[in-house]
């Protein structure tokens, strides 16, 4: 009985932090009184070129289109080096992406405009190539721990390859790929706040036009809404992970 | 005790340590007085700030190098919290910094020049030192072909070659079409009216990025915002047209200098001068050539220039 | 088999796409190099490198060597063709202010001599290949050095030009990074150990580490400036020691805040992870509790710690590097310049070391923890 009174009151609290957050982010009105008593001399308060919610949009477009690229690529391709006929792709794709996982965010982000140049597209390449690491990585490990006997089973009830990964591997792995998944959107939220400084739109744009004009007003109208974000997707797969750990 | 982990965060923190201290320490020098020079980040104020670095090393003062410190409000606050000493700065943007831009003394250099003195001495002591002849001003480029073709020289032709159907595609920043000072203006002086698919808008862009638009045609762009004595506008095939109605502040470069600072070493003011005012607008444009086109370091083309008028050795 | 094949589709990649690019200057867009494009000698050179990649293929023995070999050549073509485009720019119209960048070719390139290299690694009998291989490398790349090819190479150009500046900066942006590991080590550590020991705050703790690691990097920066101004404007004590809304000391809070994550973690993993029997092991030998800790505890979980301390560190390195927008410097200074510019190779100057500075400090904590690993537990762990 505890416990439930526990949940719900967390989740009432979580409700009403998503609440707000909306409607900080949606109201320039709520914006400007929680940020004007703190910044009195200054003449402007709000960004003025784009509204935040559009700033908000723009963040979340990009961050779930490239998240969810990587994540239909990192898992076939962490399928395609787990399998028999890619067995021998499973230690080189092991090693490039821990490799690459050394490479910061910033640096792939940046790397993007001698390739792709400025704009919406290097930011999405670049949050797609770097969100697939944690996707893959997680996803291999995952499969590889599924028990042999388990795989044995299904077999032994006739199922073909394809129904043993889709029946008994995948849904075994799957919260190691949940974990991944999380990891990979939340780096992806700080990077796509980066990708401000190359063209590409999100709450950046505030953060690095405050940080230019040296208006503090800006800066924090668009990090409160950029932590904002990254707080609300980590408390979305909570839940998602604690509903799962329940059907168990 | 663990020795290996008390080694490992110990050699991490000596690291550190011997770090600040290398960085810490400067050799000392008899100097007649440590001055810290800023400039802005662009190539223009890492030009301007190496000349002044150079020149007040070689009067035997200690420069510090602090060029490229950051943008324009970045800088201004510094040296009001006396973190700077001196930086160039351009008359024109004095009257934003003061709420003045409405005022029309701003169009003309020596009316700007004076009245910048006169607003920065009152409000901060901070005093302008002699002014380049060079006027470092928003302005319209368009490639060279088009320009020949239409015969557009000035603003004038072309807003008229706008108004007759003539195909324009402007590259800009936000700033650059929002603010009051820059498109508008030319808007309403010259009579156009650019469309909203008339405007290519770079977000965050700088001159680099919308001069290299209009030479590499991105999205059939042929004409970009630009500054009067940006140093790639030859090499990328632009042309810059004449404010022929005089809409633009003028922004000429000069020494900004604390005044407790001058008081303390008037030599100063002596030593910059000469060196303001040779810099003309195409000598101005032929450095930041240098720098922006040819990629040559900063330092050196200030050296070459400052020794070629016999100002260094 | 397949996997030879493919490492193989990679290196004909390479000559299917611009290997580098000429500009006649700093700015315009210039034009790519193919090697067809270049003398004979050259694509008869990639055509063998091409027919040995075949052989390789469907050779089955020494493939280790093989592929070192073959990835040796075709690093000493590729630079060969470097140092044939520098004395032939007049070509491209750019003698004076001429520059090389490289490009896709060369990119896919490196990545296929990374792949084959590491693979030939993992399968060698040979403990000596890595080694011959670096060796070889870092000789044929200063041989290529000293006869000049890399003289108008866009990066190097960009480098002498700010070479002062570099080593300010590269330094900069270490101290940084390190000061900001360490302080989040000094408190990291107890606070892991806390953690371990006591339930009642466990929870609280994680909550706010986690809390801090979510928030995106430039807006804890952008949160820091405000309350860092005001302070610094209400006590000029603070203003005289430096602190200020931007530069060192928001960065250098931030970086620590966000670098405690995963020291804490690993701590704590570490601590309360150690099987019981071993703790009362312990105390059957007459070892009191601080012994307790101090014998066996904590050598048991420095490894572990450590682990912690290079996921920050390597972390960090790359966060110092958005440092450079709130003013801290670094090496992210010129990455943010060359995107002011649009000069990608001055990007380029900033993210490499950048890059090479996490892949160091990585390899480096790899081999503390290697060495910092207790050796009953080496044993223990076979290896």
């Amino acid at each position: 009985m505890h416990g439930v009174t526990k949940i719900l009151k967390q989740q009432i609290l979580g409700t009403l932090f998503v609440l707000v957050y909306l409607l900080y982010v949606a109201l320039p009105t709520l914006q400007y009184s929680v940020l004007s008593p703190l910044f009195p001399h200054l003449q402007e308060i709000l960004y003025p070129r784009a509204s935040l919610l559009r700033l908000f949009g723009e963040h979340l477009l990009l961050v779930l289109l490239s998240g969810m690229s990587a994540f239909v690529t990192g898992i076939f391709l962490g399928i395609g080096v787990t399998r028999p006929w890619g067995r021998e792709f499973l230690q080189p794709v092991q090693d490039l992406t821990a490799l690459l996982q050394t490479f910061p965010p910033v640096a792939v982000l940046t790397l993007a405009v001698p390739a792709v140049g400025f704009g919406f597209t290097p930011a999405y390449l670049a949050l797609f190539i770097y969100s697939i690491l944690p996707i893959v990585r997680n996803t291999i490990t995952g499969l590889l721990s599924v028990p042999q006997p388990l795989k044995e089973a299904a077999r032994g009830m006739g199922m073909t390859p394809l129904q043993v990964l889709i029946k008994a591997e995948l849904p075994q792995a799957f919260p190691a790929i949940l974990t991944g998944t999380r990891i990979s959107i939340i780096i992806n939220i700080g990077t796509a706040t980066i990708g401000g400084v190359i063209g590409a739109g999100g709450l950046g744009v505030a953060i690095v036009a405050g940080l230019v004009r040296d208006n503090t007003a800006f800066v924090l109208q668009g990090a409160i809404a950029a932590a904002g974000l990254a707080f609300l997707a980590d408390y979305l797969f909570e839940l998602w992970e604690q509903k799962m750990t329940r059907q168990e | 005790m663990n020795k290996k982990l008390v080694l490992v965060t110990s050699v991490l923190v000596l690291s550190l340590a011997a770090m600040l201290i290398l960085t810490g320490c400067e050799a000392k020098q008899e100097t007649k007085g440590k001055v810290v020079v800023a400039s802005k980040i662009d190539t223009e104020g890492a030009l301007l700030g190496s000349m002044i670095v150079q020149l007040l090393d070689h009067h035997g003062y200690e420069a510090v190098d602090k060029t490229e410190f950051g943008t324009t409000e970045v800088i201004r606050k510094a040296i009001r919290a006396e973190e700077i000493d001196i930086y160039p700065e351009y008359t024109g943007n004095t009257a934003f910094f003061h709420n003045d831009a409405d005022n029309p003394v701003w169009k003309d250099p020596q009316e700007a020049y004076a009245r910048a003195v006169e607003l920065d001495e009152e409000a901060y002591d901070l005093r302008w030192l002699q002014p380049a002849p060079a006027n470092n001003t928003w302005a319209i480029a368009v490639r060279e072909d088009l320009a020949e073709q239409n015969s557009l020289f000035t603003l004038a032709d072309l807003g008229e070659y706008v108004n007759n159907d003539g195909e324009l595609k402007l590259a800009c920043s936000e700033e650059f079409a929002s603010r009051e000072g820059a498109l508008p203006s030319f808007e309403e002086a010259y009579n156009f009216k650019l469309e909203k698919d008339q405007l290519l808008i770079l977000s965050g862009g700088n001159t680099a990025t919308t001069e290299r638009a209009a030479a590499e045609q991105t999205d059939g762009v042929n004409a970009a915002m630009a500054y009067g004595t940006d140093g790639a506008l030859a090499a990328l095939g632009l042309v810059v047209l004449e404010d022929n109605r005089n809409v633009q502040h003028v922004y000429q470069p000069a020494p900004l200098v604390r005044g407790e600072v001058l008081d303390k070493y008037p030599e100063i003011e002596t030593i910059l001068n000469p060196v303001f005012g040779t810099l003309d607008l195409k000598t101005l444009q032929s450095l930041n050539a240098r720098l922006a086109v040819h990629g040559e370091a900063a330092s050196e083309v200030a050296k070459e220039y400052l020794q070629e008028k016999g100002l260094l050795n | 088999m397949r996997f030879k094949i493919f490492t193989g589709l990679c290196a004909v990649c390479t000559f299917l796409l611009p290997l580098y690019t000429v500009k006649p200057n700093r700015i315009q867009t210039g034009s790519a190099v193919w090697v067809f494009q270049l003398p004979t000698g050259f694509w008869a050179a990639a055509v063998i490198l091409i027919f040995l990649i075949a052989f390789i293929i469907f050779s089955h023995r020494h493939t280790d060597i093989l592929f070192l070999l073959f990835s040796l050549t075709f690093m000493t073509l590729l630079l060969a063709i470097l140092h044939h485009i520098q004395g032939h720019l007049h070509i491209w119209e750019a003698e004076e202010y001429g520059r090389i960048s490289f490009s896709a070719g060369f990119w896919v390139a490196l990545l296929t001599i990374y792949l084959l290299l590491s693979w030939a690694y993992r399968n060698t009998r040979h403990k000596l290949l890595l080694p011959t291989a670096i060796l070889l490398t870092a000789s044929g790349v200063i041989l290529f050095i000293l006869m000049g090819s890399f003289e108008h190479s866009a990066i190097l150009l960009e480098y002498q030009n700010r070479s002062g500046k570099f080593l300010v900066e590269l330094l900069n942006h270490v101290n940084l990074s390190l000061a900001a590991v360490g302080t989040a080590t000094v408190i990291g550590i107890p606070a892991g150990i806390w953690a371990a020991r006591s339930q009642k705050y466990r929870v609280l703790v994680f909550k706010t580490v986690n809390g801090i690691q979510t928030i995106p990097s430039l807006a804890l920066f952008g949160l820091m400036i405000a309350p860092l101004a005001l302070l610094s404007r209400q006590f000029p004590v603070l203003r005289s020691l430096g602190i200020a809304g931007i530069g060192t000391a928001p960065a250098l809070i931030a970086l620590s805040l966000y670098s405690l994550l995963p020291i804490i973690r690993n701590t704590f993993t570490a601590i309360y992870y150690i099987e019981p029997q071993i703790i009362s092991a312990a105390h059957g030998m007459g070892m009191n509790r601080a012994q307790t800790f101090r014998y066996i505890e904590l050598p048991l979980s420095t490894p572990m710690i450590l682990t912690g301390i290079r996921m920050s560190l390597v972390q960090c390195i790359g966060n110092t590097a958005v440092a450079a927008l709130i003013g801290a410097g670094g090496l992210g200074t010129f990455i943010f310049q060359g995107l002011g510019q649009s000069v990608p190779d001055l990007i380029l100057l900033g993210v490499i070391p950048v890059i090479l500075l996490s892949i160091l400090f990585d390899r480096l904590f790899h081999l503390a923890e290697h060495w910092a690993t207790p050796k009953g537990v080496r044993l223990a762990w076979g290896n």
